[in-house]
């Protein structure tokens, strides 16, 4: 009959960090149950929890030594154990590290296959002494985040270790390492609390004002919420992770509540909540239509004075809201453009550039989405999502709050008026997104941060994940399922964005190639610069545009050129800097004096002709049919103005110059050609 | 209980315990960690224990004296316990007591916070302790300092002392701390907040700082060179210092920020091995 006893270990640390508790109750509860497994020792139901001050492990009865049983252990084959009837070299040594003589030997198996093999027998241990061995090593393996040394320390921890209870029955388990020796007592406030048997834990544990089990903690806790929501009339937000937290600091839940002034209440709910949430773990409290009323309710430990408590805490509380109230008036009076600006100050990842970069990379992608799967978008919509998706990120309010991120830029763009599709696909590009407009712009942000942290070579693998891709990556396949894209021409494109994504180190490195021959070939600096910052990459092509560009520079007409193009590309560059935006193509009814009138319809005549040219790669001839506009373009100078307060008439203006710099910049950027003497 | 009385406690409390009474040192500073007692004593292998007020100035925190819970320069009690000793939160605790904090009203919460200065190239693990919801201690483990691992583990204590007056004495503003009988924290300093604040926020001379601090970051090197390790760390502070200026100045973009910590965490560091070249050859 074999005898069995509770096992209990209770370990006191100094407080833990709340998000590690439950992975040092799992990890301390399945170390011992792969010790007890793998040494064949029986035991029954297993209970544990914890909560910042200690964790413990309850496993009800586990047998007090393991069974006596044989184990086979394979030898050398038959063939190579003897030779002419006598045992080898290979069978000595085989039976000599087992301790075993001839007469012990035993056979499996037939012909070829048949070995010697040993039964040994396992005498019967004790489970306190494997225990006893076998400890230390299941701390070792507990890995965390996280982890510290300290003077007495063996190995790190996320905090120091202070006392071990460790009791099989009534008897005590004796462990030790980092200086402490396992007791029969645990520690409450640095007291002793001696614990006669492993049965009368929860008991003692009780009676010293412990409650030890987190379920029991919370119908506690919140049973007393319930009577401070009867009696305030309505109801705390309720927030599981919030909850779990206070739960996890609080082995005695008692409710606290207070109140702030009302003047806080002009700061929008979510901020209130959040702050209350993040900075000081209390719930916000709502009327029953769902109102916020300026009342907190905070867990504390037992017995404290809430009277007094609760006044201090109403004071930092006020604190607080008003450095959050300040943080938003400030914020507001600024706008958007103002922060993305800033944005240009914070890191997204270290080599990965700032958040600005970040943001310029997501527009672009979202652009290439719409325009490469032809998505049914409001593209104006689109890109302004994009373009605001990060600005909050550097406001007043976020980089004191970093968990308002999303919802502060929402409440900021409702505030200052924009189209409330924008303000609400900023928020939802970082939690989750609703309409088409904000999918794209979530799907080109995510894509964006895998291929970044690719590019450093933080590939997630097993469970090795630093920047938490996995969960990227799943959102991002989520989103996909309700859009028809395709991710690989993404993803190709996206790498491309990087500066140094290995696409673009290829692409340089060969267009540094390509230069040095060019300047071999005889071509000047200027030239060569003017055709490779268009963007495409075929060195036929390229050719054949410098060449052009050589050619025409030995004519007279070639000042002319640069003088016109000169002139097109100074307003737009101020234009672009200003923000001003284009139409989609010139708008014939905003024409109104006749020399745009006139530039516009020469355009017009041309443009055919230079698009055959252009296909027939004839640069240099298309060069001479744009010339033929300079006469325009110098009496459109002349006579228009091109930055005119009427929105639609210099938004026309642009435009209209927009596309003849774009036919230029088919061939070349000319601004890049170094004229001699003007 | 007066401001001043609470500084006198809190040392008697230490002095008991085994600290020396140490001051602060007098070169404009951030935080009490960049004190000769904290930096080069917890780097070496030699126990030490030491407690000292610092008076801390962060330009960026200045609010012309009108924000009730911000101040440009504020007072650090500072504790070390090299090595920390096994029962140091009870330590501390019980200083809390000492002052007259009766633990069992209060509502006493250490919140896992961990503490980073890449200046110093210092880092270590701890809390935040919280009576009451209110921030009044950070606790920290250093585990190292100077880019160095330390050898000899210690604890560090960061009494914000505005803090802890409020909170005994219940006032809602900084200035109306009593800091002795009739003399208020406000009549001491509050003029001075707003001065720094303009300075710090109007009138700093922005190229002339950075040549300051190129200057300073020099003869830090220099002196180091030469084997004059303690003028060279004051020549570290000063660019500690001259970079908070121009921080909170908002004079750095983010990659001359980025270069100025490094350049200063590189410093630290040098410093660091030198001293303890020498430690190790005495």
């Amino acid at each position: 009959m074999k005898k069995k006893l509770d096992l209990l270990i209770e370990i006191d640390t100094e407080p833990f960090p709340a998000r590690f508790v439950r992975d040092f109750v799992k990890g301390l509860e399945e170390g011992l149950k792969r010790v007890l497994n793998e040494e064949r020792i029986d035991f029954g139901e297993v209970s544990s929890c914890g909560s910042v001050y200690r964790v413990w492990v309850y496993i009800k009865d586990v047998s007090t030594n393991t069974e006596e049983k044989i184990k086979v252990i394979k030898g050398p084959k038959f063939k190579t154990a003897f030779l002419n009837g006598n045992p080898t070299d290979a069978l000595r040594g085989f039976l000599k590290k087992y301790n075993a003589d001839l007469k012990d030997i035993d056979y499996e198996g037939e012909g070829e296959e048949k070995r010697v093999i040993l039964n040994i027998k396992i005498f019967p241990r004790n489970t306190e002494e494997i225990l006893m061995e076998r400890t230390v090593e299941i701390f070792k393996s507990l890995s965390f985040e996280k982890m510290m040394r300290w003077p007495e320390a063996d190995f790190p921890f996320p905090r120091p270790i202070r006392n071990i209870l460790f009791m099989f029955g009534a008897k005590r388990v004796k462990v030790s390492f980092s200086k402490i020796e396992s007791r029969n007592y645990c520690l409450k406030n640095d007291k002793r609390i001696k614990i006669s048997s492993s049965s009368e834990f929860f008991k003692i544990m009780k009676n010293n004002g412990v409650i030890l089990k987190k379920g029991e903690r919370e119908n506690i806790f919140l049973s007393k919420v319930n009577q401070v929501e009867r009696r305030l009339k309505g109801n705390i937000v309720f927030d599981r992770d919030l909850l779990d937290e206070v739960l996890e600091l609080n082995e005695n839940p008692e409710v606290i509540t207070g109140s702030f002034s009302e003047k806080f209440l002009q700061l929008p709910e979510e901020i209130i909540i959040e702050v209350l949430k993040e900075q000081q773990k209390f719930f916000c409290f709502k009327n029953m239509r769902g109102k916020l009323l300026p009342y907190f309710v905070a867990c504390v430990e037992k017995g404290i004075n809430k009277k007094k408590v609760s006044k201090n805490m109403e004071r930092v509380v006020e604190a607080r809201l008003e450095d959050a109230l300040f943080f938003f008036k400030s914020d507001i009076e600024k706008n958007p453009d103002y922060f993305n600006e800033k944005l240009k100050g914070i890191v997204f990842q270290e080599k990965l550039g700032t958040l600005f970069d970040k943001k310029e990379r997501v527009k672009k992608l979202s652009k290439f989405i719409i325009e490469n799967f032809k998505i049914e978008v409001e593209r104006e919509i689109t890109m302004k999502i994009a373009e605001y998706s990060k600005f909050d990120s550097s406001t007043k309010l976020v980089y004191e709050f970093p968990e308002l991120s999303g919802v502060a830029g929402r409440i900021y763009l409702e505030v200052w008026g924009y189209d409330e599709r924008i303000a609400r696909g900023v928020e939802g590009v970082k939690k989750n997104p609703s309409d088409r407009e904000t999918v794209i712009v979530y799907i080109a942000d995510k894509i964006d941060t895998i291929v970044g942290s690719f590019i450093l070579g933080k590939i997630p693998k097993g469970s090795f994940d630093p920047l938490g891709l996995k969960k990227e990556a799943d959102n991002l396949l989520e989103s996909c399922f309700s859009i028809d894209i395709d991710l690989k021409k993404i993803i190709e494109y996206s790498f491309s964005l990087y500066k140094n994504s290995p696409l673009s180190e290829i692409y340089n490195f060969l267009i540094s190639r390509l230069e040095n021959i060019l300047k071999e070939k005889g071509f000047r600096f200027d030239e060569i610069e003017s055709v490779l910052n268009i963007k495409n990459f075929n060195p036929f092509d390229v050719l054949k545009r410098v060449e052009a560009i050589r050619k025409i520079r030995e004519e007279e007409d070639f000042k002319e050129l640069i003088t016109g193009f000169k002139r097109v590309n100074n307003i737009l560059n101020q234009a672009e800097k200003k923000g001003e935006n284009f139409f989609d193509g010139v708008k014939e009814e905003f024409l109104e004096k006749p020399e745009e009138k006139k530039l516009y319809d020469n355009f017009l005549t041309i443009k055919d002709e230079f698009d055959d040219i252009l296909n027939n790669r004839d640069y240099y001839k298309a060069l001479k049919v744009i010339l033929k506009l300079k006469k325009d373009i110098d009496e459109f100078f002349d006579k228009v103005f091109v930055m005119v307060e009427d929105e639609k008439l210099r938004k026309n203006r642009i435009t209209l110059l927009k596309a003849i710099r774009d036919g230029f910049f088919k061939i070349a950027d000319l601004s890049k050609i170094v004229v001699e003497g003007g | 209980m007066y401001f001043q009385d609470l500084i006198l406690k809190l040392k008697e409390y230490w002095k008991r315990n085994g600290c020396f009474i140490g001051e602060g040192y007098d070169v404009e500073k951030g935080a009490g960690t960049f004190n000769y007692y904290t930096f080069f004593k917890t780097l070496d292998s030699k126990p030490w224990r030491v407690c000292y007020v610092e008076p801390s100035r962060r330009p960026q925190d200045a609010r012309y004296g009108e924000n009730p819970n911000r101040l440009f320069k504020h007072y650090q009690l500072q504790v070390i316990l090299k090595p920390a000793p096994p029962d140091s939160k009870k330590l501390y605790l019980k200083s809390l007591e000492y002052i007259g904090i009766d633990l069992s009203e209060h509502d006493i919460k250490f919140l896992e916070d961990d503490w980073t200065s890449p200046t110093l190239g210092a880092w270590g693990l701890g809390w935040e302790v919280r009576v009451d919801g209110l921030e009044i201690t950070q606790f920290t483990y250093f585990q190292a300092m100077g880019g160095i691992e330390l050898k000899i583990i210690p604890v560090e204590l960061t009494y914000g002392l505005e803090r802890i007056a409020m909170f005994l004495q219940g006032v809602n503003n900084v200035f109306d701390i009593e800091w002795s009988k009739g003399v208020s924290y406000g009549d001491i300093h509050k003029r001075q907040e707003f001065e720094f604040s303009k300075f710090h926020f109007e009138f700093l001379s922005k190229e002339k700082e950075i040549e300051n601090f190129n200057y300073f970051y020099k003869k830090a090197i220099d002196l180091l060179n030469e084997g004059l390790i303690f003028p060279s760390y004051d020549y570290l502070l000063k660019c500690s210092h001259t970079f908070n200026s121009l921080d909170a100045y908002g004079a750095l973009s983010h990659e001359e920020r980025e270069n100025y910590v490094k350049r200063i965490r590189g410093l630290a560091k040098r410093i660091a091995l030198r001293y303890l070249e020498n430690e190790e050859e005495a």
